[in-house]
């Protein structure tokens, strides 16, 4: 445990003393500040229409800043987290093959088990540092309405477990080639095959339809979105990162005969 | 000790070593030497666990690396022939890293670092990002990392390679030091370096260990090619082929073209036979040429042991 913690804190230290890391928040701040304004406008714009647009202007019944601001916000947040996770797994061993550093750690007695989750948890953690940053839009609702905390929080626990999975491919990933930028577009690949099997579920009917469906990891954050949670999801997004943590674990295994 | 037992490391259809076979002692430093390309860093590779070869074995300090790798490792230190180290962590804050990964206990790991800085010569700047280092520095990082533990085993690739010429001495004189608690395999190319301080030498080429042997057979094997010279000629040498092969105090090797390689074993002997030949019996000699005697070709075609 002790090895896994120091794997895990060196990770995030290596992550926060690079220019990548004040190149990277900065820009994940602007683009999550952007999307949560725009969704602010629209709610402001459908709620309280301005005299401005006249005869047509009319209030949407019944939004609250729940429907109206929060949840299209987390989820054009998840458009963010899918660009900005492929960014940071990348380099977690493709950085670390092309700088050699790898095999210094490989030269170590350290079990294949404990370099993975030290490097998984630690990158986990940048991720879900930034989740924890855009807990300030809830809160700058809170100070103006009264968004439904629980709905918030089940949202949050959705975008935790994706997270979980999709580090976990980015892992896995960074692991297949030296070069940062390959690992990047498999992860983005990968993702995008997830949506490929989630479409075909659709053409292929039943009886694989529900099988397929499973693929598409987005669809499953749905529920969470709606306040509910679901054993079902839970179990895709455990046995999805189970999966590929145990195809990492199986590459880097190779260094111990 | 080492003992690394029919070693082949294949890279797809290349052979990169073929049938490695060599011990190192407790207590002696072994010079692996070799040009560039020959397998020496591959072969220190796959001691330090980063390689698996295709076939062979490997014990370092009696335990197999690959069936007991984690304890093969934990007796085992490893530098890098380019010593990149996290540029992001201070000297400090990355041995006392390498310190815990190596398990050393917390009561111990602090007083450890510290002394070994001291070794190494780093404690002065020991706050300093390794990214803001000079390499010389970094390959003294790197050897620190490599003895933190008190390995048993120390694999050195091209260790003072970045080193101003007063460290390398120092560094030199520290590995001799070491060399009564462990097994050094040290990778290199300077002759000197490696005839300063290693008690063995062995010798790789193509995948190959060409020679292996104690410091004072490798000297009488250079004592000895420093004894060969070649005789260039402006015609062929088959008209006085029988000349050549009477001249006193020497012995012909072989003939290649319109040169005629000499063992010279009696130069008092040697010398004025051959000016005697040129100038009685005009035979055509236009150079005699000294042998380079670096040690890729001083063992290009010797025999292996």
């Amino acid at each position: 445990m002790r090895v896994i913690w120091l794997i895990a804190t060196k990770e995030w230290k290596a992550f926060f003393y690079t220019p990548f890391a004040m190149i990277l928040l900065p820009l994940f701040l602007v683009l999550s500040g952007s999307y949560f304004a725009s969704n602010l406008e629209s709610y402001m714009n459908l709620a309280h229409p301005n005299e401005s647009m006249g005869d047509v202007g009319f209030a949407v019944q019944g939004l609250n800043t729940m429907d109206g601001i929060l949840r299209p916000f987390f989820d054009s947040l998840l458009n963010v987290f899918i660009f900005m996770v492929a960014l940071i797994t990348m380099r977690v061993f493709s950085e670390e093959k092309k700088s050699a550093t790898y095999e210094l750690l490989v030269s170590y007695p350290v079990t294949p088990g404990k370099i993975l989750w030290g490097k998984y948890l630690g990158t986990f953690s940048i991720v879900l540092s930034m989740l924890a940053l855009s807990l300030v839009y809830p809160i700058i609702i809170q100070m103006f309405g009264h968004p439904y905390w629980p709905q918030v929080w089940t949202i949050y626990l959705g975008d935790f477990l994706f997270l979980m999975v999709y580090v976990a491919i980015g892992v896995w990933a960074s692991l297949l080639s030296e070069n940062q930028l390959v690992a990047a577009v498999i992860t983005y690949g990968a993702f995008f095959l997830s949506f490929l099997l989630g479409y075909l579920a659709h053409i292929v009917g039943t009886p694989y339809d529900r099988f397929l469906a499973n693929f598409l990891l987005i669809a499953h954050l749905s529920s969470f979105n709606d306040g509910l949670v679901f054993w079902g999801d839970l179990a895709v997004y455990t046995a999805g990162t189970s999966f590929f943590l145990t195809l990492a674990y199986l590459r880097l295994k190779r260094h111990y005969a | 000790m080492i003992t690394v037992s029919n070693l082949n490391h294949f890279f797809g259809q290349f052979h990169a070593l073929k049938d490695i076979n060599f011990t190192v002692p407790m207590g002696t430093i072994a010079g692996f030497i070799g040009p560039n390309g020959a397998g020496k860093s591959t072969t220190l590779r796959t001691l330090a666990g980063i390689l698996i070869p295709t076939s062979g074995t490997v014990e370092l300090d009696g335990i197999s690396l690959f069936t007991h790798p984690l304890e093969a490792r934990a007796r085992m230190g490893y530098m890098q022939e380019t010593p990149i180290l996290y540029r992001e962590l201070k000297i400090r804050e990355y041995l006392e890293f390498v310190a815990q990964i190596k398990n050393i206990s917390k009561s111990e790991y602090q007083d450890r670092v510290q002394h070994i800085m001291k070794r190494c010569g780093v404690a002065h700047i020991q706050e300093r990002l390794i990214g803001n280092i000079s390499k010389g520095n970094r390959q003294r990082v790197a050897l620190a990392q490599a003895l933190i533990a008190k390995p048993k085993v120390l694999l050195l690739d091209e260790p003072t390679s970045a080193m101003d010429p007063s460290e390398v001495i120092r560094i030199r004189e520290f590995i001799r030091e070491l060399k009564s608690e462990m097994s050094v395999l040290l990778s290199s190319h300077i002759l000197s370096e490696v005839a300063q301080i290693c008690d063995r030498i062995i010798f790789i080429r193509d995948g190959e260990i060409r020679y292996q042997g104690s410091i004072q057979e490798i000297e009488a094997i250079i004592e000895k090619a420093h004894q060969t010279v070649a005789l260039r000629f402006a015609d062929p040498v088959e008209p006085f082929m029988q000349r050549l092969q009477g001249l006193a105090g020497a012995q012909i090797l072989s003939v290649e073209g319109l040169f005629v390689k000499v063992l010279i074993e009696d130069d008092t002997q040697f010398y004025p036979a051959l000016y005697k030949m040129v100038s009685e019996y005009g035979v055509p000699l236009r150079e005699v040429v000294a042998r380079e005697h670096r040690l890729e070709s001083l063992f290009s075609g010797g025999s292996k042991s």
